[in-house]
């Protein structure tokens, strides 16, 4: 236990790890954005009867009892073959993400449109309002309030999930991270400032996300 | 009845032929004919089970009927170009200008509890009619104040009474300038004290020439607005016709039963002393 530990080095390549918290943020808005719109999609689709239904119920249970880290690999070589894009890691991973946690989004957004009582469903119809309308202007509003905590916390974890990009070689924060690492041989020092880094950005997400939850308990 | 007699008169608003519904195995409407001319006020009866609401959602397609033909505003719903004879297939997108003409009240009300009371009017006439804001606004206000509730417009559903939903869910329909106006055991869910005010609306719009099929057990209530009362029994149609003739001296065993069941206990005239 004689380790000595040294930060100074690590703290002194900064610009490298900024980049990577740039990146980083990009990566997570992109994911979170693209995996709140796909859940809505197949959210949406899985309420429905019919083919559409079974396609979506296909997705989510497929990408959610699939390691992400296969699905990452996956979309890595799947990415330049179908899309015609080489090289291109960020592409990979917000896809990956995207389509991982939208699958358990859309769960989230299938048990709110489940939770909005029948006759709000019919009142809307009763009125001429054709399906997406009686989603779009009853149904989705008030399900999207009941779904504010689940959603909050899936963007917690879709912002943690974005360390898997440094596997594609996207120069997020864990692979900054990896470099410093490997040039200045601290790697206990570097992988200790990441996760501070994560914890700082990840603790307020949490707490905001569990004063919002209370805060919408009192108002209902 | 006079229904194969006046055909395709323009008065008739709504015609069901040979109407079934049917759950699985369990037939729950097993062929009703029934018409409805304009201004009308029609009353279906009948103990819980005997399918008077699923005849009431029948006509607005919030159940598909299993077979049968409804005609409304003399146009036939429903292709059966495809289908068996008498057995028509409805395609959702056929069914919203129905539903845009009819109106419906529900026994829960169903206001959209995320709007004003003045927004859950406004939605349908802007999104299903296509009216601009200020006319929707201006329409909602009139219907409100119709039914005596122009004051909350602001409010939000949580705020109000039951007997106050209702009359803004009377309001929501009728913003619409429907032809035809259902009734789903509108008082069943209120108060004792509310029911009054929720009829006394429904009272005042048959006044004014509204035609109306409700579903209720406010007997008293059909009795005094209702100009045909129908009694259900077991998804078919047991006895019809003038109030007085069913609720006062029914033919069927089967009324009277039903009747006597309500009024097993009465309070005596405050006048007469007659119980």
């Amino acid at each position: 236990m004689d380790y000595e530990w040294n930060f100074t080095p690590v703290l002194a390549a900064w610009p490298v790890l900024l980049t990577g918290l740039w990146n980083t943020c990009q990566l997570a808005i992109v994911a979170i954005a693209g995996s709140l719109l796909c859940g809505l999609v197949f959210g949406v689709l899985r309420t429905v009867r019919g083919p559409l239904g079974w396609i979506a119920n296909i997705y989510v249970e497929v990408f959610r009892n699939t390691p992400v880290l296969v699905l990452l690999l996956l979309i890595f070589y799947l990415v330049p073959i179908y899309l015609g894009v080489k090289n291109n890691g960020f592409l990979v991973a917000a896809l990956t993400l995207s389509l991982y946690k939208g699958a358990y989004v859309a769960e989230i957004y299938r048990s709110g449109i489940k939770s909005v009582e029948r006759g709000q469903w019919e009142a809307a119809k009763a009125l001429g309002l054709p399906y997406l309308q009686q989603l779009r202007y009853i149904v989705l509003p008030q399900a999207v309030r009941r779904m504010i905590p689940a959603f909050t916390n899936r963007v917690i974890e879709t912002f943690k999930l974005t360390a898997i990009a440094s596997l594609v070689v996207y120069p997020e924060l864990m692979y900054q991270t990896k470099v410093i690492a490997q040039t200045e041989f601290r790697p206990i020092e570097s992988y200790t400032i990441l996760a501070l880094f994560f914890a700082a950005v990840v603790l307020p997400m949490s707490y905001l996300s569990s004063s919002l939850e209370k805060r919408l308990k009192a108002a209902e | 009845m006079t229904s194969q007699a006046t055909g395709d008169d323009a008065a008739t608003v709504l015609r069901l032929e040979n109407l079934h519904k049917s759950y699985g195995d369990t037939e729950v409407l097993r062929g009703i004919d029934l018409e409805i001319v304009k201004g009308e006020t029609v009353v279906i009866i009948g103990a819980s089970g005997s399918g008077k609401s699923t005849l009431l959602r029948c006509v607005n397609f919030l159940e598909i009927p299993t077979s049968g033909r409804i005609t409304f505003e003399g146009t036939p719903l429903g292709s059966t170009a495809n289908g068996k004879p008498g057995q028509a297939v409805y395609r959702e997108r056929d069914l919203y200008p129905l539903r845009a003409r009819v109106g419906m009240v529900f026994q829960h009300f169903n206001l959209f509890p995320h709007m004003s009371v003045e927004r859950n009017v406004m939605l349908a006439p802007m999104r299903v009619r296509g009216l601009r804001e200020a006319e929707a606004r201006r329409i909602a206000l009139a219907n409100l104040d119709h039914v005596g509730m122009a004051s909350f417009a602001k409010a939000y559903p949580s705020r109000l009474s039951g007997g106050q939903m209702q009359r803004v869910a009377i309001a929501r329909a009728l913003a619409m300038e429907p032809k035809l106006m259902l009734f789903d055991e509108a008082t069943s869910a209120l108060d004792p004290e509310l029911v009054g005010e929720v009829l006394l609306v429904m009272k005042q719009l048959a006044s004014e020439g509204m035609t109306m099929l409700i579903v209720t057990h406010e007997l008293g209530f059909a009795y005094n607005v209702a100009n045909r009362v129908i009694f259900l029994h077991e998804g078919m149609i047991h006895e019809q016709g003038s109030p007085r003739d069913v609720l006062v001296s029914p033919k069927q065993a089967r009324t009277r039963e039903f009747l006597r069941s309500h009024t097993a206990f009465q309070l005596p005239h405050p006048e007469t002393g007659d119980a």
